[in-house]
């Protein structure tokens, strides 16, 4: 029996066909840690410092990348499947996820970070009158009016709070405590040196608050993110556009109001953030006399080597940056 | 007079509304003007095919620190060159050679994107508001106005003839292939131009309704083209002193009153044939 080349090339590739067929035999040997998923940069930080190199941990909206408008691919179908724990921050934040979920098939436990926490309500804002203090007795009042913000009634951005931030650490703590309590001592040892941390920022953040004169103390911004910074760290908060980070269009009306708004207020800046285009805040600095301090990190980290490459970092620079840009 | 002073007050009380006057006078000259070419060359979605074409451009100048409008600019021009040629000799019909540029240079972009980590929403980057005009956004447009405008007065006998009357100027020896190129390189500086400062249903909008609402009222060119502009200008008034009076989107409130003027023009139209039969 002569050896053909067909002959040859069909023996290589049988050896090939068991060669891959032996391979995930072979690694399931090895013990595969615990597969969790973060929804988004900030929450992913957080996980990471609770589970450090014990899990394997896929975070699905990068840094710099809007988890409003993000379009899930592929890829995050099959991560989100793979996933014993899924953390998410809920209250309408992640809209994409259920609908992922369901068609990923992910059997993983979700576990929805602002359950169990004092949630604000979204509030109207564009009556001249309305620029409140936070965490004055307006908890549970105004609706969503325009009906044109993806949120539903209450506010998610809770991170801007260090010390919701803390009770949101524990519950990472505890769900993977429950999910690998062989790993339990680190995660328990990681979250308690992680919660340390984060209330020795809360404790700075609240004095570097305090430089400020409290007439000073108005926070100014393109969207509804810092209504949890504003009721801990004592500012009054107003916004642009509202709730929304979609391409809104906005009206001229509500602008003229806002412009009127941040002349009344007195204030020397107003704010724009690390994920929406700056034009419209550019316009009404301009229009109202006063500067532009330069983009806070509000729903994601920055990249890797920014100001805002983790949390910790984050909170510290949107504090410096505000309490900068106010006390000129 | 008190509702004069009415009409004017938003526009003497705030720069940017002024800013957004200037913008809607400036996009809607051209686009209309540029327009009519579009309704009688039936490539109405020439406009927000450019706006997704630009998907590419944008991300690969992100990717790599340049300009974001040049970005754009350079993948309009690639697409103004490929519809181009994809319908030179009449070989595909101008719609379909943009329905097929229009989805590869958006698939394209849309791959390029995909090969970041983090994802962004990149056309949000670059698109503008009609509110958020910058004064360096109108020197821009006034520029692309000029060359716009410029290059239309300079060729109108050839243009006018090769969109009403392609075979007889092929008769006469005009060369139709390069005035199409020419005619799309053109309307992709002026999409591009315009979705960054204005966006793009406002872009798209301007580049269709007031040239066919002028369509409907004569057939002469330049007559077309004026009242086109009138339209243009008018619901760009119009719109954004909604927006302010009434707290309603300046956008949406513009092209909303231009539909309003086409809807009169369709009206009107109607009661002079019922008239002339009579």
């Amino acid at each position: 029996m002569p050896f053909t080349r067909t002959r040859i090339f069909t023996v290589f590739i049988c050896a090939a066909l068991l060669a891959v067929l032996a391979l995930p035999v072979t690694r399931s040997t090895a013990q595969t840690p615990l597969k969790v998923v973060a929804t988004f940069s900030i929450l992913g930080d957080l996980v990471a410092n609770v589970a450090a190199d014990k899990v394997d941990l896929k975070v699905l909206v990068g840094a710099g990348s809007d988890t409003h408008t993000y379009e899930p691919s592929p890829a995050d179908s099959a991560t989100l499947s793979d996933a014993a724990l899924i953390f998410e921050i809920g209250a309408e934040f992640e809209s994409w996820l259920d609908a992922l979920v369901e068609s990923s098939g992910a059997k993983g436990t979700r576990i929805v970070l602002t359950e169990g926490l004092e949630l604000l309500k979204f509030d109207e804002h564009d009556d001249a009158d309305d620029m409140h203090k936070g965490g004055e007795g307006d908890k549970d009042e105004g609706e969503d009016h325009d009906g044109e913000h993806e949120h539903g009634e209450f506010d998610p951005h809770v991170w801007h709070d260090v010390s919701l931030t803390i009770k949101m650490v524990e519950r990472i703590r505890d769900a993977l405590v429950a999910a690998d309590a062989e790993n339990a001592d680190a995660y328990m040892l990681n979250a308690a040196a992680y919660i340390i941390e984060l209330g020795l920022l809360d404790a700075d953040l609240l004095f570097a608050a305090e430089e400020l004169p409290e007439a000073r103390r108005t926070l100014i911004t393109t969207h509804d993110t810092f209504a949890y910074f504003g009721a801990r760290y004592g500012f009054a908060v107003d916004s642009a556009l509202g709730a929304t980070t979609e391409a809104a269009d906005p009206s001229a009306g509500e602008i003229a109001a806002l412009i009127e708004r941040v002349k009344a207020a007195n204030v020397p800046a107003i704010f724009a953030d690390n994920v929406s285009n700056p034009r419209l805040m550019e316009q009404i600095a301009r229009e109202a006399g006063v500067s532009l301090a330069p983009p806070l990190f509000t729903d994601a980290l920055g990249e890797a080597g920014s100001e805002g490459e983790s949390y910790l970092k984050m909170m510290r620079y949107n504090m410096q940056t505000i309490v900068e840009a106010l006390s000129k | 007079m008190t509702f004069l002073n009415d009409l004017i007050e938003p526009f003497v009380r705030f720069q940017f509304m002024r800013n957004s006057l200037l913008a809607i006078i400036l996009v809607g000259s051209v686009c209309a003007t540029i327009g009519v070419y579009v309704v009688l060359r039936r490539m109405a979605f020439i406009g927000d095919a450019l706006a997704h074409t630009v998907l590419p451009g944008i991300v690969f100048a992100y990717f790599n620190g340049i300009s974001l409008f040049i970005g754009a600019v350079v993948a309009g021009l690639l697409t103004a060159f490929g519809i181009g040629w994809l319908s030179r000799r009449d070989t595909l019909r101008e719609d379909t050679a943009i329905g097929i540029m229009f989805t590869f240079m958006f698939a394209l972009g849309i791959l390029l994107m995909s090969t970041a980590r983090s994802f962004r929403d990149f056309t949000h980057i670059l698109f503008g508001n009609i509110l958020g005009v910058t004064p360096s956004d109108l020197t821009l447009i006034a520029i692309v106005a000029v060359i716009v405008l410029g290059t239309l007065a300079l060729f109108h006998k050839e243009f006018e003839l090769t969109s009403f009357d392609p075979i007889h100027a092929q008769v006469i020896g005009l060369r139709a292939d390069r005035l199409r190129y020419g005619l799309l390189i053109l309307l992709a500086l002026t999409v591009v131009t315009a979705i960054q400062a204005v966006g793009v249903v406002l872009t798209s909008a301007m580049l269709v309704t007031p040239a066919a609402t002028a369509s409907l009222l004569t057939n002469r060119l330049p007559r077309m083209m004026l009242i086109a502009v009138g339209v243009a200008i008018s619901s760009g008034v119009i719109g954004l002193y909604a927006s302010y009076r009434y707290n309603v989107a300046s956008g949406a409130a513009i092209v909303l009153a231009c539909t309003l003027f086409f809807g009169l023009a369709w009206l009107g139209r109607i009661l002079m044939r019922r008239l002339q039969r009579a």
